[in-house]
């Protein structure tokens, strides 16, 4: 079954049509990579994904069910978790706070003001962070951390609401190729029963992390395959790899 | 360090806070005592201000929801109180009076906020909305033969605490309002201060702070924005049920002007701890009581320069000093 699927998606910016007729689909369980020149329209789809924007025309499927017009929190609580591209942390808050914030995010206002229920979520908060290696810092403020481990902390925050889908906006933007490797290990494990899409420009990272990759250009997709098949196309070495080869 | 004091805002060692809180309320008790009748009043106004500017500070310095209609709010308990004890004569009318300066502001602010904050209005545009409420009841009370027009509500009996039938505690003079207020205050303080420490005050924070991301973890943001909201404003009608007492139901406690007192004693106290609210207005209320007289004129500059210099050297208005100084004094 298709955990994801749209159905001629549009999307334009005034006159400039960045989503062109999408039909795009997802298998449960898979892990995709979109690759694509910059301006071809990654993030602004991520963006109609989540429902930040809304799509001009077209249906996005989630599970089976039609999710197009709903709001971008009641995607999330479907199970649509999302990365930004820069990491977006409270930096006022613990590291464990942040945790923590993540959540709740499903619970009614109301049940906030509940307290009782924290120590539930301590144990989970506790087990998320060492998932991504956090748990010694978990009492310092976010403020402190590294770049690197900013985008691992959120990346744990979207975990902490347990998706079936992630969407990664190029999880290892600004890090050291050291970090980079260790994020690859790292979403590798912890994305090993979700599905998920991450549009990423680093090809050695796409390489370790990917077996299919989606090429996008000009808001449309330009072809899709096998990352072997990929390196070999002709028209994506001309539009987006360039001399630079998989 | 302990993980509640990264969080920031008004968290300082429990011992410390209960043992101050303590002594403070003890001398609230016994204030009548020393300094008589009169100065009791005059205190239960300006803790009344405070309760005011406290329910702000909820508002604007932890959602971060600049409401310059809140006095709209005050003006509606007020109000509701003033024109129950009017048309409705009857015994037990109080209670009805009470609960209405409560039910009256929260439904008006579910209203008023529901379009708003799922409207996705915020941030200045929000501000300019709620200054427009302001001067839309003000005009309403203004206009209107049964609000009592620009004289205010006049000829009402007084509220009357106790149970129909059995025993009865007219809130007259200057004693009774001033112990109803105190005690009321510090039930609203601590009732804010749970609120703030709770998951809730986490998640308003974070709203205030990053409210993209807050939404991207599944929080649905304009509920419980609109949730802090109406509990703010329904404060700010029961300081304007307690006003009753004590001041008179004039057009003015609606308006901008009292909006932006709030704005300025909150700011001076200390914006984002709660009690700084309670210290700005009995600061500046005080102030203006000493000084008013000889400097009638001078007033609002006195008060403008001096507001400009807390934001500008102070941030965190006189509790942040404070607070700053007894972390100096145990050698942070």
């Amino acid at each position: 079954m298709n955990i994801l699927e749209t159905r001629g998606l549009v999307k334009r910016f005034g006159g400039l049509l960045v989503t062109d007729n999408l039909d795009f689909s997802l298998a449960e369980g898979e892990l995709r990579c979109l690759i694509g020149p910059n301006g071809a329209g990654k993030t602004t789809f991520f963006n109609l994904l989540s429902g930040t924007l809304p799509a001009d025309a077209g249906r996005v499927f989630f599970a089976g069910e039609d999710i197009s017009r709903l709001p971008l929190h009641v995607r999330v609580r479907r199970g649509i978790g999302r990365k930004y591209q820069s990491p977006t942390v409270f930096e006022e808050l613990s590291v464990s706070e942040n945790i923590k914030v993540s959540t709740r995010g499903k619970s009614a206002p109301f049940s906030l003001f509940l307290r009782r229920l924290d120590a539930e979520y301590d144990a989970l908060c506790d087990q998320i962070l060492d998932r991504v290696h956090l748990r010694d810092k978990r009492r310092l403020p976010a403020s402190s951390l590294s770049h690197g481990e900013k985008q691992w902390l959120e990346i744990a925050m979207v975990l902490a609401n347990k998706p079936r889908l992630l969407l990664l906006d190029e999880p290892t933007a600004g890090m050291t190729p050291a970090e980079t490797r260790e994020t690859a290990a790292l979403l590798k494990e912890v994305i090993k029963d979700i599905s998920a899409i991450v549009i990423e420009h680093d090809l050695k990272f796409v390489r370790e992390i990917a077996s299919t990759i989606t090429v996008m250009h000009k808001g449309g997709i330009l072809t899709q395959g096998p990352i072997e098949e990929i390196a070999r196309n002709e028209e994506v070495k001309r539009v987006y790899l360039g001399r630079e080869s998989l | 360090m302990p993980e509640t004091m990264l969080t920031g805002n008004s968290r300082r060692s429990p011992r410390t806070t209960l043992a101050v809180s303590g002594l403070v309320f003890a001398a609230l008790c016994v204030f009548p005592l020393a300094a008589g009748e009169y100065q009791s009043g005059l205190l239960a106004r300006y803790l009344v201000f405070g309760l005011f500017a406290m329910s702000f500070d909820l508002l604007w310095g932890y959602a971060g929801i600049m409401n310059f209609g809140h006095a709209a709010f005050f003006g509606l308990g007020a109000y509701s109180v003033g024109l129950v004890l009017k048309h409705f004569p009857f015994v037990g009318a109080s209670l009805l009076a009470a609960i209405s300066s409560a039910v009256v502001p929260l439904a008006f602010a579910l209203i008023f906020g529901y379009f708003l904050f799922y409207g996705r209005v915020a941030g200045v545009y929000f501000a300019i909305v709620s200054m427009a409420l302001s001067l839309m009841m003000q005009t309403l009370a203004i206009a209107l033969d049964f609000t009592g027009g620009l004289n205010g509500l006049r000829g009402f009996p007084p509220l009357t605490l106790g149970i129909p039938g059995t025993f009865a505690l007219p809130i007259t003079g200057d004693l009774a309002p001033y112990y109803l207020t105190v005690v009321v205050c510090a039930l609203l303080l601590l009732l804010s201060l749970k609120i703030v420490n709770s998951s809730f005050g986490r998640t308003i924070e974070a709203i205030r702070d990053n409210p993209d991301r807050t939404e991207s973890l599944g929080y649905d943001i304009a509920g419980i924005q609109l949730t802090i909201f109406t509990i703010s404003c329904t404060m700010a009608g029961i300081a304007g049920a307690l006003y009753v007492p004590i001041g008179h139901i004039s057009p003015e406690i609606l308006g901008l002007l009292f909006s932006t007192n709030a704005l300025v004693w909150v700011s001076i106290g200390g914006r984002g701890t709660l009690v700084g609210g309670f210290v700005g207005a009995l600061v500046v209320s005080y102030l203006q009581y000493f000084l008013g007289a000889w400097l009638q004129n001078l007033w609002y500059i006195i008060i403008g320069v001096f507001f400009i210099l807390v934001v500008l050297f102070r941030g965190g208005g006189i509790m942040g000093f404070l607070r700053n100084r007894t972390r100096e004094g145990v050698g942070r």
